[in-house]
């Protein structure tokens, strides 16, 4: 199986193509600088999302969820401004020139959007659009693209494949064009796949076919995911991993059950402990008080300590540390460091 | 609250045909039945100022411009909002929740006796949600109100309600106390719509569908049950009767649902026997 060294250092830059995480973000920062204020959408997001993994980043609008996701995609206005590393499979997206980007949409990464009808175009038929992106990337024939397409409609579940080839977007139902946003997001096979609420405009039980339709693939494509969502039971339904975003940072980072369960950060608990479900009837709802911050103007210290029960001082004065509590667990607050009764005042 | 008009049927208030001769007219009925949109920015008027939204109703039945003004300081202060702080702002300088509070605050200006709800919190942010909702109950309390509250979200729909009525393409499938539709639904569209819902425990995950297919066009609905498309027990006489909505032997009062496999003798090889 192992093949000749016929150089080392080509051998080496092999390896760690194989081993390079699906996704690395180190220390990410976007702002958006328009004239009249500059909005710090992602203040320093660092994370490593393996291959075959599905992480969530939970968060509430604002938090620089979407925006995080877009810089992987290489997606961005002219006006924002990025720093730090993105790196896809290995693959230095921050610094490629637009079309080298544009090489990588499909075949390394793609995405699936919230609303599928203004994704789509609406005067191309559905296997139409799905050929042309394999005619594209793969440069074969018209025929054996569409091939492919009906393939893709198959393997999404898509009820008479052939016949929903001719369909226009605007003759399927929303659960039918998030499927075949899906196929289209799946055409070249991509190792990451990214998905920005994907199911928010859905109905609740076209919801849980299109999660438990993600699921499927990804453990048989065996590709990564980043999903993106505000709603805690969706992300508890698809992450093996979950990082709950505010303010452009990540505040907590771990396995879906470390998350939930085992949360550490207040931000954390607030969100949880708020979002209404089962059996929670008559009591008054626990709530986070306040708004979050205003992205154009951050206070200094940790973003959330206005809103905090537990902020000290400190906490309006410097940053929260990160602290590694394992391995890909970490927590933004200074109540998770190891000696924290030393810290009070 | 008439906006549309209804092409058949009758609308009751309090007991009192609405726009009838004998009933209440419309404008009454507005002054008592008041509505909350689902996006607090569409439905606030980008002109005005927040005090000059809220006072606009009351100013217009009447009410003197210092009364109106003492009106606008207590509803801001009852939604939790700062007057002085908050009443000459216009919407675009408020959050998506403090604009929510305002529309509620303008909602109760006419001191009304119901309010509908219609998805007042869906379009805001959890944290936000859990705050607007506990204002509700608490003002629901405070005033005696009654809330029509529309919305698809289950969790939300558990905690605020006395009493449910689910709703399939246009027509009510099951209606009863929430306890009993949440632990006890009957019909096979309620039942699946609980199981869609999203588990909060990554230990307890969704293994199967709970439902197939997409609801079908309300342009050509199907007949007879509407949700026979997509139940896995319907069978012939689904297709060819429409179902009733009826109360079922064992079912609590004011509880009904519409199958036929809740209706002794309706040819459903599944329904249930009289005397249970």
């Amino acid at each position: 199986m192992v093949q000749p060294n016929t150089s080392s250092s080509t051998s080496a830059a092999a390896a760690a193509q194989v081993e390079a995480p699906a996704v690395q973000l180190e220390d990410l920062t976007v702002e958006f600088v328009r004239r009249e204020r500059t909005v710090k959408a992602v203040n320093g997001v660092s994370l490593t999302l393996a291959r075959g993994e599905i992480m969530t980043i939970l968060g509430e609008s604002g938090s620089g969820k979407s925006v995080t996701l877009r810089a992987l995609m290489g997606l961005m206005p002219d006006y924002a401004r990025m720093t730090g590393k993105v790196s896809v499979m290995g693959r230095d997206v921050a610094s490629m020139t637009r079309d080298e980007r544009a090489a990588i949409r499909g075949p390394v990464v793609s995405m699936v959007f919230q609303e599928p009808m203004t994704a789509l175009d609406p005067v191309f038929t559905i296997g139409d659009q799905i050929a042309e992106i394999i005619m594209t990337h793969e440069g074969i024939d018209k025929r054996s693209a569409t091939k492919r397409a009906l393939e893709l409609l198959e393997m999404v579940s898509i009820p008479s494949a052939a016949r929903r080839l001719k369909n226009y977007p605007h003759e399927m139902s929303g659960g039918m064009r998030q499927r075949a946003m899906i196929a289209m997001a799946l055409a070249c096979r991509p190792s990451v796949l990214l998905a920005d609420e994907p199911t928010t405009a859905l109905d609740v039980t076209v919801q849980i076919q299109i999660l438990l339709l993600l699921r499927q693939l990804q453990a048989e494509l065996g590709m990564a995911v980043v999903f993106v969502t505000h709603d805690v039971g969706v992300a508890a339904e698809i992450s093996d991993r979950i990082s709950v975003m505010y303010a452009g940072r990540l505040v907590e980072t771990g396995s879906v059950t470390e998350v939930l369960a085992e949360r550490r950060h207040p931000y954390t608990s607030g969100l949880l402990s708020s979002t209404v479900h089962g059996g929670m009837r008559g009591k008054p709802l626990e709530m986070i008080r306040g708004q979050p911050p205003n992205l154009a103007t951050l206070p200094t210290g940790c973003a959330f300590a206005q809103r905090c029960d537990f902020a000290i001082e400190r906490c309006h004065k410097q940053d929260a540390p990160n602290v590694e509590l394992g391995v890909g667990r970490t927590v933004r607050c200074i109540r998770a460091e190891p000696d924290v009764r030393t810290l009070t005042n | 609250m008439q906006l549309i008009v209804p092409d058949s049927g009758t609308l009751v208030y309090d007991g009192d045909p609405v726009g009838h001769m004998r009933g209440i007219s419309v404008s009454a009925l507005r002054r008592q039945v008041q509505m909350v949109f689902q996006d607090s920015f569409a439905s606030l008027n980008p002109r005005l100022t927040i005090a000059d939204s809220i006072s606009y109703a009351p100013r217009m039945h009447g009410l003197a411009r210092a009364d109106a003004e003492a009106r606008v300081q207590r509803l801001l202060r009852e939604v939790g909002l700062s007057p002085t702080q908050y009443m000459r702002r216009y919407p675009h300088e408020l959050s998506g929740g403090q604009r929510q509070r305002v529309n509620i605050a303008r909602a109760l200006a006419l001191e009304p006796k119901l309010l509908i709800l219609d998805e007042s919190v869906s379009a805001l942010d959890k944290s936000v949600e859990a705050q607007v909702l506990n204002l509700l109950v608490e003002l629901k309390e405070k005033f005696d109100l009654t809330y029509l509250f529309i919305s698809h979200d289950l969790n939300v729909v558990e905690f605020v309600s006395d009493h449910v009525m689910v709703m399939y393409l246009g027509k009510v499938v099951e209606t009863g106390p929430v306890d009993e539709v949440y632990r006890n639904a009957r019909h096979p569209y309620t039942r699946a719509l609980l199981k869609s819902k999203p588990s909060f425990d990554p230990a307890k995950r969704t293994r199967e569908l709970p439902l197939a297919g997409d609801p079908p066009s309300p342009l050509n609905p199907p007949s007879g049950c509407r949700f026979r498309t997509r139940c896995s027990l319907a069978e012939g006489v689904c297709a060819s009767v429409e179902p009733v909505l009826a109360a079922t032997p064992d079912s609590p009062p004011r509880y009904q649902v519409a199958c036929h496999m809740f209706r002794p003798g309706s040819g459903h090889t599944q329904a249930i026997s009289e005397g249970v």
